[in-house]
């Protein structure tokens, strides 16, 4: 029954074994039943017996007695009466009961009990036979009536003998059957003793090596061995252990290599999404930075439009002022004109009053004495027309020249009328084209900035990534940490343990090359200054108290620059392109202005501004 | 600030010793780690707050933000506006939103004494608040008697006032159910600007205040029903994260529901919640 020899399964076992000790109760309790049988049989038969005997011999005692009796009587009525012939010993009642007891047949009474009741019978019969004469038959009756009084002692005795040894008999008998029950408990016990031996420590010991096995298992030991080998239950058991062992390997195979590229990958995107980080960091200070050169450059370009459209004015102002010099250089040579042609009525008028002056001093010379006072009016006269003659012509060439002059400078103005009128034209041309520019700046402006928003959108988002790739990268280490609980190969145990230890060492963060100083933009010589050579000295360091109102001013400043601006586009001759910018955004960025100078809240107060639902006027329902 | 001024401030680099400085500063009054790689964007959104203030070094700046003035002057929360990071949008990770649709609002038992109180920590310019009050509006349009409250927190007072004015561009919305954007949206009246409005009837639902998760919190304990923890916490070092999820958990109801980023797995820190689908968890009574 060993567990090599008989294949047996568990169940089998346990049954055989049940069965072996059932049997064993069951014949024990067979053979008991059966020695007490026999026992209380053979009592049941031995005191029948004795009964009989006993009750037989008591009966036939008496019954002698009884005679015995008679005997003395008739001895005494024979010595009284001398006569003892008329009457005889009746022994038929002892007869009777001894022929009853014999007629019984009771084979299996004992022997000397059978011999001896043909003797008493015998006996009786010689008393019956023998005639009673006299007091010597008398007395041999009696002494054979003693003799059969004799033999029922004898009988009773012999009994007595009987019972001993009955007793001894079923003394030696119990002894014998209680060694026997003994030898036979002591057999049992040492054949259960195998039965168990066998039985349940072939079982026990495969419950043993099963938990061993399922123990490792537990530990996380995927390549521990069965130890069982056999076709029972255990064998199964074993079997089922090393088949889910051999599935859970190859599951948590798949797992330690899947976790092992999410390692990999993770760590690779948690560096990637770091360099993304700080590159949409870079991007979102560089398109900042752009943003600001870009309002410098707008702030330059508005500039120059203003300055275009005030030359364009002032180029206007000029062009007018010339073509109203040119009319005035017109009507001027008119004048001249009209003065040479009052100049030569003059000469004319000085040169009659010359030949009148001649006459008069003609005619005073006449005149004589009275006209000496004369003559020399007359002389002064004629010297007068004489200057004023010479005068004339002078002012006649002057004038002459002066026309000619004039007409030259007519017809220069008129020609610089024409480039006047071109210069302005180009003026204007640049003035509206700067307009353009400054509006088209704007409109980049506006982009740049929704561009900046996005960007700084960007950096929040890859901000988030990087932050999130941290945790998963936590996470996968600690998946990769719970997985290495199993061990799949004693090798791979050790490399796995190797290779977690490398991949914990946290890799240097490479330093993305947008990390490098950005090169620093110049405007207004159009070429790059390299600020490690000219290092920027600042002028003076804006102390703390001061930094807002600055900041105020310069915001007051802009916007009477605009109110300025404002005002000069709308002298503007060519048609300005109207700006996209719309009101509602200045509004809600007026609103944010605000918040900005709401700044500070206290911690854990609810936030109420009662302006919060004006802005609900710029809003409507949707369509 | 001519050319020369404005390429040379944007020129600035931090050096190392101002980075750990921050570092140090982000780490300990805010629970932020700082990686040594975020130099870059720490130095690129510092720049800003340079430009704004005329200071031309981060010495000075870190200085003057740090100091009573700058606190006074709200640089000091400037600066942590610029060192945090905003991201979020409407509906956002929406399984958390389809759980709160589909399972915790139906298991809700409505009581009108006690109106569904929802927590949004973290809200940064408050989408994830208004996505939260779109899904209980549309709850209670089925189930009237139902009311609820939604606070939202964040440390940033910036995106807090952005929450708080509910503008924001057409483009954040048009991922959304257009008959909800219809329903909860007003739009600009001028056509050429892109802004959309949530209406007053929702902004009203949503109580925004500043909270830093670091410090004390002014909700009792046991008082909240749902809590959305979303994408914060991989902002924290570990030892906060654990303080901030023990705080969370402390003040939602026995029940309730405490959401975290889909990234985020706070299982570790406390055995008073179980997971009941990705990043969300259930408190355990």
């Amino acid at each position: 029954m060993s567990s090599s020899g008989l294949k047996l399964n568990v169940s089998g076992k346990l049954i055989l074994g049940g069965s072996f000790f059932l049997l064993t109760f069951l014949l024990f309790h067979v053979l008991v039943w059966v020695g007490l049988n026999k026992i209380e049989e053979s009592n049941a038969v031995f005191h029948q017996k004795q009964m009989l005997v006993t009750n037989f011999v008591k009966e036939a005692l008496l019954a002698t007695e009884k005679l015995s009796d008679e005997c003395v009587a008739l001895v005494e009525n024979g010595e009284r009466t001398g006569n003892y012939a008329q009457s005889s010993l009746n022994t038929s009642a002892i007869q009777r009961i001894v022929q009853e007891q014999q007629s019984n047949g009771n084979a299996d009474l004992p022997a000397y009990f059978q011999n001896t009741l043909p003797e008493i019978l015998v006996l009786l019969r010689q008393v019956d036979s023998q005639s009673i004469n006299s007091a010597s038959d008398v007395r041999k009756a009696e002494k054979t009536l003693k003799q059969v009084n004799a033999k029922l002692v004898y009988l009773l005795d012999q009994e007595n003998l009987t019972t001993q040894n009955y007793i001894s008999f079923v003394a030696t008998a119990q002894a014998k059957f209680t060694s026997g029950l003994i030898i036979w408990t002591s057999l049992a016990i040492v054949f259960a003793m195998i039965v168990y031996v066998v039985i349940i420590r072939s079982v026990r010991i495969k419950v043993q090596k099963t938990l061993r096995l399922t123990k490792k298992i537990a530990s996380g030991d995927l390549v521990a061995v069965s130890e069982v080998n056999s076709d029972d239950e255990f064998g199964k058991i074993n079997e089922s252990l090393v088949e889910m062992q051999d599935h859970f390997r190859e599951v948590i195979h798949s797992i330690k290599d899947i976790s092992q590229k999410i390692l990999s990958a993770s760590s690779e995107f948690n560096s990637g999404s770091q360099i993304i980080s700080s590159g949409a960091g870079s991007q979102a200070a560089s398109a900042e930075e752009i943003t600001a050169a870009m309002e410098q450059i707008a702030e330059g370009i508005k500039q120059s439009a203003q300055n275009a459209n005030q030359t364009g004015a002032i180029a206007k102002d000029a062009f007018d002022g010339i073509l109203h010099g040119a009319d005035n250089l017109e009507s001027a040579l008119s004048v001249i004109e009209e003065i040479a042609h009052k100049n030569s009525i003059i000469k004319e008028i000085s040169y009659q009053t010359k030949i009148l002056s001649i006459n008069a001093s003609v005619e005073a010379s006449r005149a004589a004495e009275v006209g000496r006072g004369f003559a020399v009016v007359a002389e002064e006269v004629k010297r007068l027309a004489e200057t004023t003659q010479t005068s004339a012509g002078e002012i006649g060439n002057v004038s002459k020249k002066g026309v000619e002059l004039t007409r030259q400078s007519a017809e220069e103005l008129r020609r610089l009328v024409e480039e006047f009128k071109k210069t302005s034209e180009l003026v204007s041309q640049i003035a509206a084209a700067s307009n353009e520019h400054n509006a088209t700046i704007e409109q980049i402006n506006l982009s740049l900035q929704e561009l900046n928003n996005i960007t700084q959108q960007n950096a929040s988002s890859a901000e988030e990534l990087a932050a999130s790739s941290d945790e998963l990268l936590n996470l996968t280490r600690s998946l990769e940490d719970s997985v290495s609980y199993f061990k799949l190969t004693e090798e791979q145990l050790v490399v796995e343990e190797k290779t977690i230890t490398e991949e914990k060492v946290v890799p240097e963060p490479i330093r993305p090359f947008l990390l490098d100083k950005p090169e620093p933009m110049t405007f207004v010589d159009d070429k790059k200054v390299d600020v490690k050579e000219k290092p920027f000295v600042p002028e003076e360091k804006p102390t703390f108290h001061d930094w807002r109102s600055e900041a105020k001013k310069e915001v007051v400043a802009k916007k009477t620059e605009k109110v300025v601006a404002k005002n000069e586009t709308i002298v503007e001759p060519p048609a300005e392109p109207k700006l996209l910018k719309p009101t509602v955004d200045k509004r809600i960025s007026a609103a944010k202005e605000k918040e900005e100078e709401v700044k500070v809240h206290p911690k854990g107060v609810r936030i109420n501004l009662s302006d919060n639902d004006d802005f609900d006027s710029q809003f409507e329902k949707m369509k | 600030m001519n050319y020369n001024e404005a390429a040379n401030l944007y020129s600035q680099q931090l050096t190392e010793d101002e980075f750990k400085r921050i570092q140090k500063f982000m780490l300990e009054s805010l629970g932020i780690k700082l990686s040594p790689i975020k130099i870059v964007m720490v130095n690129s959104r510092l720049i800003k707050r340079l430009k704004k203030t005329g200071i031309n070094n981060f010495k000075d700046y870190l200085d003057y933000a740090m100091s009573p003035e700058g606190k006074k002057s709200g640089e000091f929360e400037c600066m942590i506006d610029e060192l945090t990071t905003h991201k979020t949008e409407f509906f956002r990770e929406s399984e958390h939103f389809d759980l709160l649709k589909g399972r915790i609002l139906p298991e809700y038992k409505i009581d009108s004494r006690n109106p569904f109180k929802i927590w949004s920590a973290g809200c940064s310019t408050g989408e994830e608040a208004y996505s939260m009050a779109i899904v209980l509006s549309e709850f209670k349009l089925i189930n009237p008697t139902f009311d609820f409250t939604i606070f939202a927190t964040d440390i940033s007072n910036s995106s807090v006032m952005k929450a708080f004015r509910a503008i924001y561009n057409r483009e954040a919305v048009k991922n959304m159910e257009p008959n909800l954007v219809k329903k909860y949206f007003l739009a600009s009246k001028d056509t050429t600007d892109n802004k959309v409005r949530v209406v007053k009837n929702l902004r009203e639902k949503v109580h925004f205040s500043i909270l830093n998760l670091v410090d004390d919190y002014f909700f009792q304990d046991n008082s909240l029903d749902v809590v959305f923890c979303r994408n914060t916490l991989i902002y924290f070092d570990d030892v906060s994260k654990r303080n901030v999820v023990h705080k969370l958990i402390e003040k939602v109801k026995p029940g309730g529901y405490l959401f975290v980023g889909l990234s985020e797995t706070i299982s570790q820190y406390s055995k008073a919640i179980s997971q009941v689908s990705p990043s969300a968890y259930v408190k355990i009574n």
